[in-house]
């Protein structure tokens, strides 16, 4: 089931709300991004994150759009990743040890 | 004849013609014109010993016909006493009751057994009775009076003990109390019954009664029928049953046998007729020879202090305590000395091969308390063989591994999480198409190195498991065929183990390479981001920030997912306790848990774990699990080999092989920690038969307390004097007395000569007499003779 969260403005700057609860904030006075925030607010274990998609409620808000655009960038480079990354162990087939090609 | 050499077999019990009074035409056969019918009977019987025993009468004619027969060596008679089967009425609880006794006399005073019979009778010539066709117990014991001679008293015990019904005339008719009285004054030596099945029935009694030092049993044929003996009549169906006695066939050695119940048997098995003996001590003194015969069972040296008891037994065993470095020269060489000044020559030797131990004097003391032997020394070769635990730890290892795998990569993922750091997110407008990103995919692949590796080391490992299979010393019992199959399978084992082995040397190439093209990647960042514009930078940083969030997210998502919790569960199994049993010991081999399984898993992560930890170790975090485990302070990097080292060392310690002693369900192998415990060393050395050989000890009593020698080490050494012969020099008259040894050889000294004397405990001839040597030359042997004085003459000075 696709995951709506909402990208809005805050008191302190600007974050995303699922249901109403703020589940991951950038304050707009220093504009840091922390990432291990962000993983656990929509990647850890108990977390659906096969299919989020959020909303920008401040469209016109210019700083609002670059960190909106942030984390919807960081968002589909992990999607990517995990669809480019290779499966971890690539086994060496066994003509090539019989034949082994010296690097 | 000075040492019993084998039991003798008796019957006390059979009726002449004496005993018509009683028994009218039952008897009327057994005329003294027909004594050769009995005499043919006992020898075909081949009885030694015999008492004609008739009701209250005594034919001195007929006894002298049978005892003519002692010196035919064609008969196997070799002894007959006199007696008398007496009709007694004892006053017992349940009123006046009429007992019948077999009373035995010495029959060494042959003038005063001729006039037996006339203690009988009264002034007419009528036999005594003071009741009706019975002695009163006054006037029989008044009749003993008048016959003036040592008895062994038998009371008709014919019926089991155990029997609701006793027979006529039986011990038990009395009622109870007069019974107990009976038992616990010892009135009578021996309680007489015939019928074989009785003996189980009566021996069971005993035991659960506790009496059986208290109540000895003989055998009595009864028989009233020469023609028909053992049978008592023609008609009679009872099944009868011998008893042999341990003794020298004269009548000290029958009261002595009658009153000690090991003594007596249905066998003749008081002795090991299989086992080797050294028959005579051989020496010369001064000139006089001395040929001292050796008894099968127990022989003890006696005599003062410094007499040359201990020598005799290094003689004996030419010195070879010298071997093991207990005996010194210098001791040597004054036992040669003294040896030539009194002029004596031992001239028989004891073979190594002929003696199964040796313990000279304070040596088993050494062994209790200075532990110079240790335990395990003496002990180990009754313990069965270590139990090989490494199919166990093999399984348990497994697991362990698994969970092991599973806590590094879960802990390696927390540190992922710990390492998302933070970027800072562009302020401004920058063109995208500025920037260069340097992040790399690629990555070092350490764990498939590790991978491969471990295999490649496993598969060598079974391989050589396999090999030793098929090469150690029990490979003789493997087929021929599976040996061949095991051959096969190492060949397989060690390809694989060498293509993994590859396998990872290119895993290890190919890491080299990507460090190699990471190098490169940096060097040229470096250039690259020294070339342009500071907005140029700022945007590839920020890029390059996004880049690495990505991969480093993706890459923990991607390895939490192949990340699977394991359990805990292995198949149970039960591990055997091996065990050899020895005389009542159980000696164990054993590994200090009996059982393998999920539960022991889980036992093995709790028993580090601090007090009330709930939380599964799965479920812990790195810094819950440093926090939890026990007495760990180190950084929680460490915490994970910590615990692999701690369950390790656990592991190794409960699956090590133990070797325990129990008793009766009781562990004894703590006993043996604080020194190898007197009991044990004797309870086994008693019941040990495997080996052959004599049994030498000096001084037994140096190493033990008085109460141990009481509650078990007479037992012990009488066992072993069953079993096989024992030498023990000893200055205590309990182990001469109590023990009933069975042959005393006592070393003295007499105007500066030595000279020995030796035989049974019965053992007396014009010389001397053994009991009046232990009473004059033991310190407390007269006090132990009193006190048990009746064991051995009822008339005895003593």
């Amino acid at each position: 089931m696709k995951r709506m969260l909402r990208f809005e403005k805050t008191k302190l700057g600007y974050a995303c709300f699922d249901n109403n609860e703020n589940v991951f904030e950038i304050e707009k006075n220093d504009l840091q991004f922390d990432v291990r925030a962000f993983y656990q607010a929509f990647y850890s274990e108990e977390k659906d994150f096969e299919d989020i998609e959020i909303e920008n409620c401040i469209p016109d808000d210019k700083d609002g759009k670059r960190i909106y655009n942030c984390i919807v960038q960081l968002m589909s480079r992990i999607k990517e990743k995990l669809a480019e990354l290779p499966p971890e162990e690539v086994d060496d087939n066994s003509s090539q040890l019989e034949n082994p090609i010296e690097d | 004849m000075k040492v019993v050499e084998s039991g003798y077999k008796i019957d006390l019990h059979i009726h002449s013609i004496c005993s018509h009074a009683k028994d009218k035409g039952k008897v009327a056969f057994n005329t003294i014109d027909n004594i050769g019918v009995l005499a043919d009977k006992l020898n075909a019987n081949g009885v030694q010993m015999c008492a004609i025993t008739d009701h209250d009468a005594f034919g001195f004619d007929m006894y002298k016909a049978l005892k003519a027969y002692e010196k035919d060596e064609q008969c196997s008679v070799i002894k007959v006493f006199p007696g008398i089967e007496f009709t007694v009425e004892f006053i017992g609880e349940k009123g006046p009751t009429v007992l019948h006794v077999i009373t035995v006399f010495n029959d060494e005073d042959e003038t005063k057994v001729a006039k037996i019979a006339d203690c009988l009778v009264d002034g007419d010539g009528k036999t005594a009775y003071d009741k009706s066709d019975a002695f009163s117990e006054e006037k029989f014991l008044s009749i003993l009076r008048c016959i003036d001679l040592d008895t062994v008293l038998i009371v008709h015990q014919k019926s089991s003990l155990t029997a609701s019904h006793p027979y006529k005339n039986d011990a038990k008719t009395v009622g109870e109390e007069k019974f107990h009285e009976f038992v616990y004054t010892d009135y009578f030596e021996a309680f007489e019954f015939k019928n074989r099945k009785n003996e189980v029935f009566n021996k069971n009694f005993l035991n659960t009664h506790d009496l059986a030092e208290d109540i000895r049993f003989i055998t009595g044929s009864d028989c009233h029928d020469w023609r028909y003996y053992p049978k008592e009549t023609e008609n009679d169906k009872t099944e009868f049953v011998y008893t042999y006695v341990k003794c020298l066939p004269n009548f000290r050695g029958l009261v002595m046998a009658i009153t000690d119940h090991r003594r007596l048997k249905t066998v003749n098995s008081f002795f090991n007729p299989t086992e080797t003996y050294t028959k005579s001590i051989k020496i010369t003194i001064d000139g006089m020879g001395y040929d001292i015969p050796l008894s099968r069972g127990i022989n003890v040296i006696i005599g003062d202090n410094s007499i040359g008891k201990s020598l005799l037994l290094h003689k004996l065993t030419e010195y070879r305590k010298q071997q093991t470095g207990q005996l010194t020269k210098t001791v040597v060489r004054g036992y040669d000395k003294y040896l030539k000044n009194h002029n004596i020559d031992i001239e028989t030797t004891i073979p190594a091969t002929e003696i199964f131990a040796f313990d000279m004097q304070g040596e088993i003391r050494d062994k209790f308390e200075k532990e110079t032997i240790k335990a395990d020394d003496f002990l180990s070769p009754y313990y069965p063989a270590a139990i090989k635990s490494g199919a166990y730890k093999e399984k348990i290892q497994r697991k362990l591994n698994v969970i092991f795998s599973f806590l590094e990569d879960k802990f390696a993922l927390e540190l992922l999480e710990a390492g998302l750091g933070r970027f800072k997110i562009l302020d401004e407008d920058i063109e995208q198409a500025e920037s260069i990103t340097f992040v790399g995919s690629v990555s070092k692949n350490n764990r498939r190195v590790g991978g491969y590796s471990n295999i490649s080391a496993d598969l060598s490992d079974v391989a050589e498991k396999i090999e030793t299979i098929t090469t150690d010393k029990g490979s003789v019992w493997l087929e021929q065929d599976d040996s061949k199959q095991l051959k096969n399978i190492i060949e397989q084992l060690v390809d694989m183990s060498v293509r993994y082995e590859k396998k990872k040397e290119r895993a290890e190439r190919e890491n080299t390479k990507i460090a190699l093209f990471k190098n490169a990647v940096s060097t040229f960042k470096q250039k690259y981001q020294s070339s342009v514009s500071d907005r140029q930078k700022k945007l590839s940083t920020y890029t390059e920030s996004i880049e690495s969030a990505a991969e480093s997210i993706a890459t923990i998502i991607k390895q939490r997912d192949k990340l699977t919790k394991p359990d805990f569960y292995i198949e149970k199994e039960a591990i055997q306790i091996q065990t050899e049993r020895v005389h009542d010991y159980e000696f164990n081999s054993r590994l200090c848990i009996t059982e393998i399984g999920e539960e022991y898993v889980k036992e093995l992560f709790t028993s580090v774990m601090k007090k009330g930890t709930k939380k599964s170790v799965l479920e812990m975090s790195q810094d819950e699990l440093s926090e939890r485990l026990l007495y760990f302070t180190g950084a929680p990097s460490e915490v994970l080999n910590e615990l692999k080292i701690r369950i390790q060392d656990k592991l190794d310690d409960d699956l090590a092989n133990k070797f325990t002693i129990t008793q009766a369900g009781k562990d004894r192998t703590q006993e043996l920690s604080s020194g190898l415990d007197a009991q044990i060393y004797f309870d086994i050395l008693s019941y040990e038969t495997s080996h052959d050989g004599m049994y030498i000890i000096d001084q037994p009593e140096d190493n033990i307390s008085q109460k141990a020698v009481r509650d078990y080490l007479l037992d012990r050494f009488k066992i072993m004097g069953e079993h096989r012969q024992v030498l023990m020099v000893t200055h205590r008259p309990q182990f001469i007395v109590n023990l009933d040894v069975d042959n005393v050889i006592f070393i003295g000294k007499e105007d500066e000569k030595i000279y020995i004397r030796s035989g049974a405990l019965e053992y007396r001839d014009s010389e001397y007499n053994i009991l009046d040597i232990i009473s004059d030359h033991i310190e407390g042997g007269l006090d132990t003779l009193r006190r048990r004085w009746k064991r051995y003459e009822k008339n005895a000075s003593i």
